[in-house]
């Protein structure tokens, strides 16, 4: 594993340029459906047009949202060849790096998070859903020191993050086929980030019913499409994430979902579940779009030196600028939206109630 | 037939108001207070805790009694009264509204609505030939009635929890009459009707998403549910407040908006292939605002829950209901004009909705 990084690049163009069909990246995309996929009506109308501003991968994609209950994903929808393609090297291979570095900046969200949850119980047990690498069980540890945290995921993160202490049991796989064999087992139960990127929330949600115990309690936090900051930004606007994020859940929506599973929320947290990141995540957007990085294994090969050299400069001299100029002008939003109570992100907390 | 309709059309006699005084008074002995359950702190359709009171209002239609209020859910839109009657309570005030003393005007209001049934029959036809259609909430079964004329080789069976079911199968509107609670019977329906129909009946029920999973497992895939409900969301119902019928019918627990009710159809397996809003829109709002205020300003004397009759209200009710003929009249031509304009906006007082069960093994149509 100690294979040179220009070496590991060869390896992933000669996969990318293998798995992009003939038909160029459309043919990652399922045919557009007509109807809403929450509530059925037929009145959708196109909230977004965007591409994968990230890792600059190619594609186009929409997002359409509802007219008549508000849910916003994504139409066409990625089949699961695309999936693969667009989700691979972001997480774990080329991207691990720069995505654990993100991860270890969200510290003291994850700690509010548990804050949160800790507010109502002391859980013995909590399952985190999409846990990733561990990171949120990893700082919510630091609050609820007696609690056996758990992990699910689908990549092989889960394992890493048993291998490194950050949770006892790591699941691998999807949550609705995992959920019969873990029912009723766990006082608290937590998706943060996660449902946005399911192909099925209300699948999600039945198995959310069905592992935490009566009792306990469910933490559900996902991007807020509601989000005046959203509109303004447009298609840079973070939460979109496209590709990734295949549906978003007005909180009536994912309210109304809960209460139908036997769920009573308790708590519902709109600025709290704010991160201040959405300009400072647009300047990383203009700096990837204007300096891409000439060695992504995804686009034709480039060697020329001075794109190297405009990478780097753009990362070393221009980005520390430009994101103290973000950052402080995300903090003088944060203040704002505190007074307004709102966010680009909500959090629920949803007890289970008996029978 | 016609003379069993004469009966039922027969307003009551003083009589009839004059023997009702005693048990009505021993109903109420203990006060109407008793009749509520406590309020609620959270939206029972999302359980967020972002409640605005939408209207406090007396009982308009029959004037028993009381005070009662509307929430409404500033997160998810839900409307629902707060508090709430208790099971005792909506048959304290349930009691002479279908039947006895309030039958004749009941069944006038039934009588008149041939257009309307027989719309909500034909608003079917693009998307199923029914052959057995079941009517849940069905009352006497006028809506059979209406719509067998649209309908002739249809079989419409009934169901209802008053005795009105048996009378409407007695008068051959019906052909079979399923007494009690839908909840309790549709396990022995399961599969045998192609429509199920419920018009203006989940908004008096406590749980409106239970009634809906019930009538999910009683269709067979390919079955369809047709609603009718209220639209609370209505921009003329919202200025009428407490003068709009849907709110000031105590029957009525829940006003579901059409997103929420969409979401809970889907939930079900139960897809939407036809939503109507402003075809819907039954043009009576002001009318009935109108009678609401005249029997807010002038109520029958006679009423046996209310105060005994004196000379000075025995004359503001005859003076009263002298003057109000032409406000009504006016009322409803001005209802009239305002329904094409709100069928031109797509909105109105009620919203009609038509789902098909979804195959459940095919979860991409949901």
């Amino acid at each position: 594993m100690t294979e040179d990084i220009d070496e590991r690049i060869a390896k992933a163009r000669a996969w990318y340029d293998a798995a992009m069909p003939d038909a160029g990246p459309a043919a990652f995309l399922e045919p557009r459906r007509t109807t809403c996929p929450w509530c059925g009506s037929p009145a959708l109308r196109i909230r977004l047009r965007g591409r994968d501003l990230i890792q600059r991968k190619p594609g186009r994609f929409t997002v359409e949202q509802c007219r008549s209950c508000g849910h916003a994903f994504q139409n066409p929808r990625l089949n699961l060849a695309g999936l693969d393609y667009y989700y691979r090297d972001f997480y774990d291979g080329l991207g691990a790096e720069i995505s654990a570095t993100v991860f270890a900046l969200s510290a003291e969200d994850n700690r509010k998070r548990a804050r949160a949850v800790a507010a109502h119980l002391q859980p013995d047990n909590w399952l985190d859903v999409g846990t990733g690498h561990g990171h949120f069980p990893y700082y919510a540890k630091e609050i609820l020191p007696d609690t056996v945290f758990d992990g699910l995921d689908l990549s092989a993160g889960v394992e890493e993050a048993v291998h490194h202490g950050r949770i006892r049991t790591g699941h691998r796989g999807l949550f609705p086929e995992l959920a019969p064999s873990i029912a009723g087992t766990y006082d608290v139960v937590s998706m943060h980030h996660y449902l946005e990127h399911t192909r099925d929330p209300r699948a999600e949600l039945d198995a959310l019913a069905l592992v935490v115990r009566e009792g306990g309690y469910a933490e559900i936090e996902m991007p807020d499409v509601a989000s005046r900051l959203g509109r303004a930004l447009g298609s840079w606007w973070v939460p979109w994430f496209q590709p990734q994020h295949q549906h978003f859940l007005p909180l009536s929506n994912l309210l109304g979902a809960l209460v139908e599973r036997g769920f009573r929320p308790v708590s519902v947290q709109r600025h709290d579940a704010h991160s201040t990141v959405d300009l400072t995540w647009a300047t990383t957007f203009a700096i990837t779009k204007w300096a891409p990085d000439p060695r992504s294994p995804w686009k034709p090969e480039r060697t020329q030196h001075w794109r190297k050299r405009r990478h780097e400069l753009a990362w070393s001299k221009v980005f520390p600028r430009a994101a103290r100029v973000s950052h402080g002008l995300d903090v003088a939003i944060d203040r704002a939206l505190a007074r307004l109570d709102v966010g680009n992100a909500y959090r629920v907390i949803a007890r289970k109630e008996a029978r | 037939m016609t003379e069993v309709m004469d009966e039922w059309a027969a307003p009551p006699t003083d009589a009839d108001f004059a023997r009702l005084r005693e048990p009505y008074t021993a109903a109420m002995a203990d006060g109407v207070q008793r009749f509520l359950q406590p309020a609620v702190t959270s939206c029972p359709w999302c359980g967020s805790g972002r409640l605005a009171v939408r209207t406090r209002l007396p009982d308009l239609v029959q004037r028993k009694p009381g005070r009662f209020r509307f929430d409404v859910c500033r997160t998810c839109g839900h409307v629902f009264q707060n508090p709430r009657l208790s099971p005792e309570g909506l048959a304290f005030y349930y009691r002479d509204f279908y039947d006895g003393l309030g039958a004749s005007t009941t069944h006038t209001i039934f009588a008149y609505q041939t257009e309307i049934y027989r719309s909500r029959a034909r608003a079917v036809a693009p998307f199923v030939t029914p052959r057995q259609w079941l009517d849940v909430g069905c009352g006497h079964g006028h809506f059979a009635k209406d719509a067998q004329s649209i309908w002739p080789d249809t079989a419409f069976d009934g169901l209802d929890f008053g005795d009105g079911v048996q009378e409407g199968v007695r008068r051959g509107w019906l052909r079979t009459a399923h007494r009690g609670e839908f909840a309790d019977l549709a396990a022995d329906l399961a599969g045998r009707y192609d429509v199920i129909s419920m018009f203006h009946y989940l908004e008096h029920l406590p749980d409106p998403r239970a009634e809906l999973t019930v009538a999910a497992r009683a269709l067979a895939p390919g079955g369809y549910l047709y609603l009718e409900l209220p639209d609370p969301t209505f921009v003329l119902g919202r200025a009428l407040g407490p003068l709009w019928t849907p709110c000031h019918t105590l029957q009525h627990l829940h006003l579901m908006p059409l997103p929420n009710l969409l979401a809970a159809l889907t939930a079900r397996g139960l897809v939407p292939v036809h939503v109507e809003r402003g075809a819907a829109h039954l043009p009576i709002d002001l009318t009935c605002a109108v009678m609401a205020l005249g029997l807010l300003l002038g109520p029958d004397p006679r009423l046996p829950w209310r105060p005994k009759g004196t000379t000075l209200s025995v004359r503001r009710h005859r003076m009263v209901w002298k003057a109000a003929p032409p406000v009504i009249k006016a009322a409803y031509a001005t209802d009239r004009k305002l329904a094409p304009l709100f069928a031109a906006a797509g909105v109105g007082n009620v919203y009609r909705v038509l789902a098909r069960r979804a195959d459940p093994q095919d979860r991409s149509s949901t």
